[in-house]
């Protein structure tokens, strides 16, 4: 398969490609993401682009929100343009947050995002690719990720390591989706990743990624 | 009130100021350098972050009419990030009341209107990828989240095509109903929006964030414009009958 995965500067984007690279053709591509021609160029021959947001301190709110809704939008209209089957963006969890902790809230609960500007973002940027997958058929895959940990020492209720979100990624790059029991297979699915801990009780249910991703997330004691 | 209106030199702009200004203290705004008319002017880009906050000070609601429909670049930048900027704005100021407004498609894309009637404006969103809808819808959403967030009611009033009425009204030869959109309203009739979507009372809202369908009454039934009248006591004046009755044409 020929992937093309955006956002070299994020140590995400970084890890999957090295895991990727063993059984496929693998690109990594920074934005920013233009109309112009050469978007098209980027993302032909692709099967799947795999895109997520730069975090950077120096992008003001301006800059986010282009970002997250003209350059999303530029790279999804490149991607019907050239025939790109799959389009995996990574987002987060912050829009779910809102709900009380003793809820358990999946992918059929309503985002309540709020305007701090990086979870707005992400929130935009699913708003984007919603369209694009409803209107152009192209089967867009939404996994909102936990808060990230790469060395295990986050505190938070919604803790992703490394490693899972790694392999959630590449669940939804590379599984075939089955069709519901009375419908075809949605060009729209959102799943929610987040890794296990046994001390707290996960907020954020990962079942939909686990039957359909085959996401396993590992259980770290604290 | 003192009211700042945002993308005032456009085609809607002249007809919401003479609808606003007998009663209101207008601060009228536009990309433009050059206005005709005699209330407070400034130039200003909506898409100037910092422009529209400071233009904002001091006022007690904002009516956003800026529009940008062709380049990619630029409608993102004034449909969609426009809005961030002007709810930016209210939050920073205080201010309670946004007007906001848009195309019927910012809600009810091709999905809707190539499919359906009886459409109002309670749906879902769905503006489909077309890039004005889809960037004013991308505004609204910005919208809504800010109300949800914030102690401030947006009302946003949605358009399609307008009319002349009266003297200005195109001949009969001139006028083909097969090109009809059955969401057409009078210039006139837009305007008296504004002033009843600025003063309706908060309590009168049934949320921080409605839509409102603004067209004449007409007897196609795609969409409604039910909401309008049942809320903002919103009544068109003109039913546009020269389009669509045959006695008429």
């Amino acid at each position: 398969m020929n992937i093309l995965v955006t956002n070299p500067t994020s140590r995400l984007s970084r890890e999957i490609v090295q895991v990727l690279t063993v059984s496929h053709e693998v690109e990594l591509a920074a934005g920013p993401f233009s109309h112009e021609e050469s978007q098209n160029e980027l993302v032909k021959g692709a099967d799947t682009v795999v895109h997520s947001l730069q975090d950077s301190p120096s992008m003001n709110e301006s800059d986010a929100l282009d970002q997250a809704m003209r350059q999303i939008y530029n790279l999804l209209f490149a991607c019907v343009q050239e025939g790109v089957s799959r389009f995996v963006f990574l987002s987060s969890l912050s829009s779910m947050k809102e709900y009380p902790e003793e809820y358990m809230v999946n992918e059929k609960w309503k985002p309540l995002p709020s305007t701090e500007i990086n979870g707005l973002c992400f929130h935009l940027a699913e708003f984007v690719c919603r369209e694009y997958a409803r209107e152009r058929s192209i089967d867009v895959r939404v996994l909102r990720l936990g808060d990230l940990d790469w060395d295990g020492k986050l505190e938070s209720g919604s803790v992703l390591y490394g490693a899972d979100a790694v392999s959630g990624v590449i669940g939804a790059i590379e599984c075939d989706l089955s069709p519901g029991s009375w419908a075809p297979a949605s060009t729209w699915n959102v799943f929610h990743l987040q890794s296990r801990n046994s001390l707290r009780r996960s907020r954020f249910s990962t079942r939909k990624a686990e039957l359909q991703l085959g996401f396993t997330p590992v259980s770290i004691e604290k | 009130m003192k009211v700042l209106i945002l993308g005032s030199n456009g085609m809607l702009g002249p007809y919401v100021e003479k609808a606003l200004q007998d009663d209101h203290h207008l601060i009228l705004t536009d990309i433009q350098e050059e206005y005709e008319g005699n209330n407070e002017y400034l130039q200003l880009d909506v898409a100037d972050l910092e422009g529209v906050v400071s233009a904002a000070e001091g006022v007690d609601a904002i009516v956003n009419l800026s529009v940008l429909r062709h380049d990619r670049k630029l409608a993102f930048d004034v449909n969609a990030r426009g809005c961030y900027n002007v709810m930016k704005a209210a939050v920073h100021h205080g201010i309670s009341r946004v007007i906001n407004t848009g195309p019927h498609f910012t809600i009810a894309g091709p999905g809707y209107e190539d499919f359906e009637f009886n459409i109002n404006s309670e749906i879902p969103s769905q503006s489909g990828t077309g890039l004005y809808a889809h960037t004013k819808s991308l505004g609204q959403e910005i919208c809504r989240v800010f109300s949800e967030n914030h102690d401030l009611h947006v009302i946003t009033l949605l358009f399609y095509n307008f009319k002349e009425s009266g003297d200005n009204m195109l001949s009969a030869s001139d006028i083909d109903p097969n090109q009809f959109v059955p969401f057409s309203v009078t210039w006139e009739d837009a305007a008296r929006a504004f002033p009843l979507s600025l003063e309706i009372p908060d309590d009168k809202l049934p949320s921080k964030c409605e839509i409102f369908n603004i067209f004449c009454d007409l007897p196609h039934g795609q969409f409604q414009n039910e909401k309008a009248r049942r809320i903002l006591d919103w009544e068109p004046t003109d039913n546009l009958e020269e389009y669509w009755k045959i006695d008429s044409l």
